[in-house]
């Protein structure tokens, strides 16, 4: 028993003199104030199935602050990025990853991670250590105010939400598809899904659509053709395909023409990625999509064309837009508050009005932490390209 | 030096749970490929009891391990009873692991599908986590020296001759997992705790790989040698950051490399012993600690002999 307490009490002692070790900060300021250089925190996939989500986005940030620092920085001080990766087992490394860059590194303010998941994880980190999180792509509301409708304060969001995805979709194909049966698609298991099929389902039914039947289907799948022929047997006029992986829906695609189904195919911004037209171009032709971006647009091509030229074969993706997006927010909450601390641009962030960032103009609502009004970019895929096909942009109400 | 914190208790946590797998895969020689199933389960039991019933959360624990053990009888007696065995049962259970996932992701109230359940707070801290790591390993170790711990031996290295002995091959089988889906259904409870928020797919599928990687690393014939590859793998990727995205490249090597010279895993059958330690502090506390620790040597010592 002596041995066993004994072990106790080394593990104990061990505890103590790791706690012993925390130092406080030289700053009136509550959290983190920055010193000679502003770091600004990263994380994402860069590694793994998902790598495409989180690399993009770590060059063009890095493209960026060094353009920046060749500027002069923020202040007069140099910016740097610390990027980590998360692709090995998300959740787990998301904790880990932020809770190094806010107690080791001392970060001013954190850029992601991508998805929901992850994001949610991350809240009581950086509410703790007091640094703002500024998420590029976690699109479900909970990330930025929780389920009893409080807001996590240091949680801001540069992407638009699932409901209002989901909705802008809905409006789209009912009025202006004259769409009226549509089948879902989807992976259950996934937030992100989830919550645009929700989201599409209340709208759609609301307005006088209906939902022909929901089938299931998982992420790792190649094989749709039991779940196309059940859709194809229900009398649907199109598929909503909610899905964040670009494979899927390449592997939907041809096989509905393998079956000869003839539907309109509905997407979400998880389909963007050139990948998918390298792989299902023809098949998808006709398609819709919602998007946040439209990156056909003129004012994207000398950044596309510079990016690639400084790494050839890669293209942006939406993913390293809203980082660069994230980025120049919180550039301008540092200059606005003329100081680079952690809560004074966390509070400084709530204030966007109107400013220009990479890909729009932002405003933040301050009791959301959302985007506000954010326009949907309804893309359809023609000639194997993404081509914008409209601009859905809600009114206020 | 909460990132050490941050580590350090995910670590123990997976602890905790590889040294749980230990028994069923190592000492049983049963392979599960769905233990990440069992920790769903102690993960949503203690989410729910807590939010929905306000339960205090040691009971949330308790009631965790319980639950899972309850499903692992109801999964674990059918399976032993039809005598399935090695590839059969990791396939059975992998199963298992994927139909928790697809039930959980399917039932929209409580479980609130894959949306998941937010909004508890954090309370699984270091120092639950350490106290729970060493309460597991002291009743792990005990539980191996048990008869049933025996039993579970004889069964892994000749179940026939096992029957004929006397030892019921089912019974101890079904022992041995109900063991190891209370271990996993903590470890899941202290997870959920700590990441504040759970949803079907943050326990994907390779969360079972992950484990069984512990207890195959660590030794398939002891508790500390999965207890320390558990926390070792765990902390691994932590250290291997400085490699950037090489590290899941190096990472894998490293498993290959012990693989090809350690076939038998990192402490293979034997424990690590406290014996020098002890000795230190007997002759540092005079004789009677002395005689004491002698007394605990001879047990270890037959423990290695296994």
């Amino acid at each position: 028993m002596k041995r066993k307490l004994l072990a106790l009490l080394l593990a104990a002692a061990m505890v103590l003199s790791l706690a012993a070790c925390g130092s406080k900060e030289g700053s009136d300021l509550p959290g983190i104030t920055a010193g000679k250089t502003i770091k600004i925190g990263f994380v994402g996939f860069l590694s793994g199935q998902d790598a495409y989500l989180g690399q993009g986005a770590k060059m063009a940030l890095e493209d960026y602050i060094e353009e920046l620092n060749a500027k002069g920085g923020i202040l007069g001080k140099k910016v740097e990025l610390i990027a980590y990766d998360i692709g090995m087992d998300p959740n787990t490394e998301t904790a880990n990853a932020c809770n190094r860059l806010i107690q080791q590194d001392k970060v001013v303010a954190i850029i992601g991670p991508e998805s929901t998941e992850q994001a949610m994880v991350a809240i009581p980190i950086v509410t703790e250590g007091k640094v703002p999180m500024v998420v590029t792509t976690a699109s479900n509301p909970l990330v930025t105010v929780a389920e009893d409708g409080t807001l996590n304060k240091y949680m801001y969001r540069m992407c638009f939400t699932d409901p209002y995805q989901g909705t802008a979709l809905a409006n789209f194909a009912y009025n202006d598809l004259g769409l009226r049966n549509t089948a879902f698609l989807g992976d259950v298991t996934n937030i992100y899904c989830e919550g645009i099929q929700n989201c599409y389902r209340d709208e759609f039914t609301k307005i006088g659509g209906s939902i022909a039947t929901e089938e299931g289907m998982m992420a790792s799948d190649v094989d749709f053709r039991a779940q196309l022929t059940t859709i194809a047997e229900s009398g649907a006029d199109s598929i909503l395909l909610a899905t964040g992986s670009y494979k899927v829906v390449s592997f939907v695609a041809k096989q509905m023409r393998q079956l000869g189904l003839d539907l309109t195919l509905l997407g979400v911004d998880g389909w963007y990625a050139n990948e998918l037209l390298d792989l299902a171009g023809p098949e998808l032709e006709g398609s819709f999509m919602t998007n946040m971006v439209s990156d056909d647009d003129p004012i994207f091509a000398d950044y596309i064309e510079k990016f690639t030229a400084k790494h050839p074969g890669t293209t942006p993706n939406v993913y390293a837009y809203y980082a660069l997006d994230a980025m120049m927010s919180i550039e301008w909450a540092i200059n606005q508050a003329g100081v680079a601390n952690s809560t004074e641009i966390m509070n400084k962030l709530e204030t966007m009005k109107d400013v220009p960032v990479f890909t729009d103009k932002l405003t933040i609502e301050p009791d959301t932490h959302n985007p506000h009004n954010k326009t949907v970019s309804i893309i359809q895929i023609t000639d194997s390209q993404f081509k914008t096909y409209k601009l859905y942009t809600p009114e206020d109400k | 030096m909460q990132y050490f914190g941050s580590v350090l208790t995910l670590a123990g946590i997976n602890m905790i749970m590889v040294i749980g797998l230990a028994v069923l895969v190592g000492y049983t020689g049963l392979f599960s490929m769905g233990h990440a199933g069992f920790m769903m389960i102690g993960a949503y039991t203690a989410v729910i009891f807590y939010k929905y019933l306000g339960v205090p959360f040691a009971v949330c624990i308790l009631l965790s391990g319980v639950f899972s053990v309850i499903i692992g009888l109801v999964i674990g007696y059918p399976t032993m009873r039809s005598r399935l065995t090695g590839d059969q049962f990791a396939i059975a259970m992998m199963g298992f692991g994927e139909a928790i996932r697809m039930i959980v992701s399917n039932t929209e109230p409580v479980f609130n599908g894959a949306l998941g359940i937010s909004g508890f707070p954090k309370l699984t801290s270091l120092w639950v986590v350490t106290l729970l790591v060493a309460l597991g390993l002291i009743l792990m170790f005990n539980f191996i020296k048990s008869a049933y711990g025996k039993n579970c031996i004889a069964v892994r290295e000749q179940e026939i001759a096992a029957e004929i002995m006397g030892v019921d091959i089912v019974k101890t089988k079904v022992i041995a997992l109900a063991v190891s889906a209370f271990y996993v259904g903590v470890g899941g409870a202290l997870f959920a705790f700590y990441m504040t928020f759970i949803s079907p797919a943050m326990i994907a599928a390779s969360k079972s790989s992950d484990l069984l990687a512990g207890v195959v690393f660590g030794g398939m014939g002891s508790i500390s040698g999965p207890a320390i590859a558990g926390g070792a793998l765990a902390i691994l990727p932590e250290i291997l950051r400085a490699f950037s995205t090489w590290r899941l490249v190096i990472y894998g090597v490293l498993f290959v490399v012990v693989m090809l010279f350690k076939p038998e895993g990192l402490l293979g059958y034997r424990e690590i012993s406290f014996k020098p330690v002890i000795r230190f502090f007997g002759r540092l506390f005079g004789k009677k600690t002395a005689a004491e620790s002698v007394k605990t040597d001879n047990r270890n010592g037959g423990d290695a002999d296994e």
